[in-house]
């Protein structure tokens, strides 16, 4: 212990940050030994040794009580700068490790509020993403508190930066998963839909379990909120080529889904099977359940059929409920009333129903807060075209830039020659200065 | 009474109906293992259902212990939550017009007016003609109080078919919200905004 005290303060004072982290992680098993690390922490002001209690956290075993008091503490006391400075890898990893530990122990209230505050303590700007995020959504989703979750994901993340956060790509797949399945949760389907999305579409070389999962209930909220299911262009296409294998039934759900004449019927018996059947008919209940999405695949059962009704609005001006029933196959002219009035009350379509005759007519008409909905629409189109514009701008004066347009202009040729030779800061700023004028 | 239960009575008391789901929330956040007082989560259900987010109201009583689920209160709220998760008003109103513990009758009262608001304004866009007897249902009031609304509404009263008929909302010309000089000091912001794009630098 003594001579790991003696290296923690010299590799502290050299600031030799990678050669402490290979010596600590070098003793892990040391670590592991009962009342190591407690008294190696109690020695350790956190002040002075922020970074050294970051990796001694990172590499310790996680499996008490007392660790979860230890990382609480050091999140509450470190100095930000100095950790993410020098460690930024091993503050995520005390993070996953804090969140693994909760989840284990089942008490997941119990690391709400100190993730919450280091997200507050360590992200730069309200808009970058730090590794502690997702960690918190997953505990707010275990612990069902999605109100709570809801506040931090309203936030747009434009930042991604890990030498300033010591995020990882499997942080910012994560954050969109989690995230995507809150916003399920509180039936916000349209930003479900865009974070399953990002999950999906992460730049990748091969297919993930992540962009599984995540495709999977893209699939199926796609279908609830448009009806069809379309990737983006940009999905990476290693991920788009292998995708099928591991989601045969959700794409079979999809091709039954957007076929002619398919009723809610057929959608039943694709996910519950039909006994009736000759031969019985084993459905993909099984699958879905296997992969929690249930639910959700019965809700784009409820889905086609409000998406049959709007339909019927483009043909008829005005319909009868029983020959709505009929159309749309559903089993009693209340239970279609209590359908049209739902979508009516979200805005979905425009229509009244005639209470005496059960007539309902369809109107063509505009929202009542069409003005509004474009103004605010457009306001948000110039606040994200403000920011490209400043990203473009930063990128143009960036060095890296300038050096590689440098590299390209015979003129310039020479002089790059020079500075490279001379290494002098002050002869690029110069020919910098040359190249704004 | 703890602090919790003290600073949910009186935001529900003044019908800050907002403040009391968030005191729940930080709560919530900071409680560690312990649960919020039973009167405080049926307070905290109401409190949901009363600004329309049922989601958040079925997801925090999904959250709350075994035993907190058995108590009489919350499994009465539970009802009319399952109502409304069903689409069905007329059911919530019976529901919330049965026999409730008196510290919870500010919430009953409360969220039978906010549900009785909400219907005022469904039915004159859901419906051109609607019985007198399914708008009392709808609304959880009597013919006489019905009356009394559809009066302060301006809805029209046929009385050979005891039943209730709206204007029916004609083609848009006049776009809500669109005044004038407003509009035109708007569309030429928006144009200037798009105009950059024309003129790539």
């Amino acid at each position: 212990m003594e001579s790991m005290l003696h290296a923690i303060h010299g590799h502290t004072k050299k600031e030799t940050w990678r050669q402490l982290s290979d010596y600590i992680s070098s003793h892990e098993s040391t670590l592991g030994r009962d009342g190591v690390m407690a008294t190696l922490l109690q020695q350790l002001p956190i002040t002075k040794f922020a970074a050294a209690w970051c990796m001694l956290l990172s590499y310790a075993p996680a499996k008490t009580e007392a660790y979860l008091t230890q990382v609480e503490i050091f999140w509450s006391e470190m100095d930000v700068d100095k950790v993410v400075g020098s460690c930024p890898e091993e503050l995520g990893r005390v993070s996953h490790k804090y969140t693994e530990l909760c989840r284990e122990q089942k008490i997941p209230w119990r690391g709400l509020a100190p993730l919450l505050a280091a997200v507050e303590k360590v992200r730069p700007t309200v808009n970058h993403l730090t590794p502690f995020h997702s960690d918190f959504i997953c505990l707010c989703l275990l612990d069902k508190q999605y109100a709570i979750a809801k506040e931090l994901l309203s936030t747009t993340i434009y930042s991604i930066v890990p030498a300033a956060t010591g995020v990882t790509p499997r942080d910012f797949a994560t954050y969109y998963y989690y995230g995507g399945m809150i916003w399920l949760g509180l039936q916000e389907y349209h930003k479900a839909l865009s974070f399953f999305e990002t999950a999906v579409c992460l730049p990748a070389t091969c297919l993930s379990a992540m962009a599984t999962e995540a495709y999977k209930k893209y699939v199926l909220v796609s279908l609830i909120l448009k009806g069809r299911v379309q990737l983006p262009k940009h999905c990476p296409n290693a991920v788009v080529k292998s995708l099928g294998k591991h989601c045969q039934h959700y794409y079979r759900y999809v091709v039954l889904y957007g076929a002619k004449g398919t009723t809610r019927q057929s959608l039943t018996n694709f996910i519950k099977g039909d006994p009736n059947a000759s031969p019985p008919v084993e459905g993909a209940e099984k699958v879905f359940r296997t992969d929690n999405n249930y639910s959700l695949a019965m809700k784009t059962i409820s889905a086609f059929v409000e998406q049959s009704i709007a339909k019927l609005t483009i043909v008829y001006e005005t319909l009868k409920l029983s020959a709505i029933c009929e159309k749309v196959d559903i089993e009693s002219e209340d239970e279609a009333e209590k359908i049209i009035t739902r979508m009516i009350s979200a805005g979905r379509i425009v229509a009244h129903i005639n209470d005496l005759t059960g007539v309902v007519t369809f109107v063509d008409s505009l929202p009542s807060n069409f003005c509004n909905a474009i103004n605010t629409e457009l306001q948000s189109i110039r606040d994200v075209t403000a920011r490209i514009q400043q990203m473009d701008d930063s990128l143009l004066t960036s060095n890296e830039y300038i050096l590689k347009q440098m590299s390209r202009h015979p003129m310039l040729k020479d002089e790059l020659a020079a500075i490279s030779k001379a290494k002098s800061k002050t002869m690029f700023e110069s020919v910098l200065g040359v190249l704004k004028g | 009474m703890t602090d919790i239960h003290e600073d949910v009575m009186n935001y529900a008391k003044v019908g800050c109906w907002d403040k009391v789901t968030r005191e729940i929330e930080e709560f919530d956040l900071r409680r560690g293992s312990t649960y919020a007082p039973k009167p405080v989560c049926v307070f905290g259900i109401f409190g949901y259902l009363i600004l329309n987010d049922l989601e958040n109201a079925t997801l925090f009583w999904k959250r709350l212990p075994l035993e907190y689920k058995s108590d009489e209160n919350i499994n009465q709220v539970r009802g009319v939550v399952a109502a409304l998760t069903e689409n069905d008003v007329a059911k919530a109103h019976q529901l919330l017009a049965a026999e409730w513990n008196p510290e919870v009758t500010v919430a009953v009262t409360s969220l039978q007016s906010s549900l009785r608001t909400r219907t005022m304004k469904l039915l004159p866009s859901a419906y051109s003609v609607i019985r007198a007897a399914k708008a009392e249902s709808l609304l959880g009031v009597t013919k006489e109080e019905l009356t009394l609304l559809a009066s302060q509404a301006s809805w029209e009263y046929d009385t050979e078919t005891d039943a209730y008929k709206f204007k029916q909302i004609e083609e848009v010309n006049a776009i809500e919200g669109a005044n004038g000089v407003e509009a035109v000091e708007a569309v030429a912001k928006h144009a200037l905004f798009l105009e950059q794009f024309a003129n790539p630098r």
